[in-house]
């Protein structure tokens, strides 16, 4: 249940198989797609060891082209190759059609947007056979033309199109404090049975701003958050730490991972819940169900 | 909360910081070789001038080479864009397929047989030698002199460079444009009036055919 990004980083380290802390892996999409290369054969090894999440970050589902047809193509191999137990990406738009600005961009919250997106998303879904995830982004401003919150906007999205949610802790937590709201008050509106999985990260405090650089360990207000999350969940989600920028050694992310899992098991002591839903067996990892 | 200005700020440094690291890290010596704030003034022009058409940022930068030539069209930077192109060929080969892990090392060949080039074969050629700079890191200077590289894969990823002479780099060039292996050996031989047939013989003895690409009695339909 409980994971860790792939990063180019600990390349050396699963090369080598070793015995982990670790339950599952997710792989940056856009980095696997397009490439023969080592990146994939070092995916294919940690598969072999390790049920995969595949997560997007070039999906563009908020923007008013159409989902790119051979990004689409693309992700469906590498789907049909690593066979990962999630795919997700983020509830944004990356560019339009000519011009990629690869960043996580936000827009409107408003009917018009909704029913766009609603219908890019059945397309999606229908395209890779799967229900997609989708993460609530970090905000560094908000539009005046929204006539949604975000979270009632995700409620709505999750409602219509049958879609699950990334829910990423520290964003809510960077854009809530940014937007001058309550993390906790805007988590409550969100419909938590319809949570597939849970990122954990950490932030820079700039002094005007958090701004999301997956940077550094997670925080204690986020820590404090997740408690909360944990305690409302109706059913163990597969977490993972997030650490994209100054990686440190898999043994620190791991560290994080064990942080993670000591308040899941705290919060839930309950000995009739599953807490523990994954073995550390490595024994046929392609047929482990993971909670979803 | 952020001033709007501020806000927005975070997204236009956003794009601009993403393209700036994914032509550091695609041009490491390069970068290494300009220092760091004239690379980044450099880059920055780039960047300017080139947006990112492709959700794949390491598809970014391929005419980056032939923006360094217009940018230092002095002599003694006349190697830049070539060490350029070496470093983004690099990298394609380093994102391309091994040979098939089913290729058979013992591959007998024909001399009417065409070489069909894996996707991580490359040959390049260039006015100035650049490997040994891009070996260097930076470290070795620029000379004169043509080079001439044939770039592989071995089925583990392991990527390989092979200095060439001009007659051989002539061989493996009209094998690439799907001559047969006689035609490709003949048009060597008029243009390279010191070639022999034991150095030849020698040359094809030394490499590694089966990693190169699969031999074909006839022409692709």
């Amino acid at each position: 249940m409980f994971g860790i990004g792939l990063r180019s980083q600990h390349y050396p380290d699963f090369e080598k198989r070793p015995s982990t802390q670790l339950d599952w892996l997710e792989a940056i999409s856009e980095n696997y797609m397009d490439t023969q290369g080592r990146p994939l054969q070092i995916l294919e090894c940690v598969r072999q060891d390790y049920p995969v999440a595949l997560h997007g970050v070039g999906l563009s589902i908020a923007s008013s082209d159409p989902v790119d047809s051979m990004y689409l193509k693309n992700l469906k191999s590498l789907i049909h190759r690593i066979e990962p137990f999630l795919v997700s990406d983020h509830l944004c738009w990356t560019g339009t059609a000519s011009h990629t600005l690869h960043d996580l961009l936000p827009f409107p919250y408003t009917e018009e947007n909704l029913h766009l997106i609603a219908q890019k998303v059945f397309h999606v879904q229908d395209a890779l056979q799967r229900p997609l995830l989708l993460e609530n982004l970090s905000a560094y401003l908000q539009f005046t033309s929204s006539t949604y919150t975000e979270w009632e906007f995700l409620s709505e999205l999750v409602a219509r199109t049958g879609c699950t949610l990334l829910l990423d802790v520290n964003n809510v937590y960077v854009s809530a404090t940014n937007l001058g709201l309550d993390p906790w008050a805007c988590l409550q509106k969100l419909p938590f049975s319809a949570i597939s999985q849970l990122h954990l990260a950490g932030h820079v405090d700039t002094g005007t701003h958090l701004y999301d650089t997956h940077s550094a360990p997670v925080c204690e207000a986020v820590w404090d958050l997740y408690r909360k999350v944990c305690q409302k969940l109706p059913h163990a989600v597969p977490t993972m730490i997030e650490w994209d920028q100054d990686v440190p050694s898999l043994e620190r992310v791991e560290a994080e991972v064990l942080q993670a899992k000591a308040i899941w098991v705290e919060r839930h002591a309950d000995s009739r819940r599953n807490t523990d839903p994954v073995s550390h067996s490595h024994h046929n990892p392609r047929d482990t169900v993971l909670p979803v | 909360m952020p001033h709007v200005q501020a806000a927005l700020d975070v997204y236009r440094g956003g794009y601009q910081a993403t393209l700036l690291d994914t032509l550091r890290e695609g041009f490491p010596v390069v970068g290494k070789g300009l220092g760091s704030a004239l690379f980044r003034e450099t880059a920055q022009r780039y960047t300017q001038s080139t947006p990112s058409v492709s959700y794949n940022l390491s598809h970014y930068g391929s005419t980056f080479p032939e923006f360094l030539g217009t940018q230092f069209p002095t002599p003694s930077m006349a190697f830049l864009p070539h060490l350029a192109r070496f470093e983004w060929v690099f990298r394609e080969v380093f994102h391309a397929a091994p040979p098939p892990a089913s290729i058979d090392a013992r591959q007998n060949f024909s001399a009417t047989d065409i070489l069909s080039f894996f996707p991580a074969t490359r040959i390049l050629s260039h006015p100035y030698p650049v490997y040994p700079i891009w070996r260097s890191e930076g470290e070795e200077a620029s000379s004169e002199g043509w080079e001439y590289l044939l770039l592989h894969k071995s089925k583990d990823q392991r990527i390989w460079v092979t200095p060439l002479t001009e007659w051989q780099f002539e061989i493996l060039e009209g094998l690439q444009q799907s001559l047969s292996l006689e035609t490709a050996v003949l048009q060597a031989l008029d243009r390279c009036e010191e070639l022999d047939p034991f150095s030849i013989q020698r040359f094809f003895s030394t490499l590694s055919w089966p990693l190169l690409g699969e031999f074909q009695a006839t022409l692709p339909s």
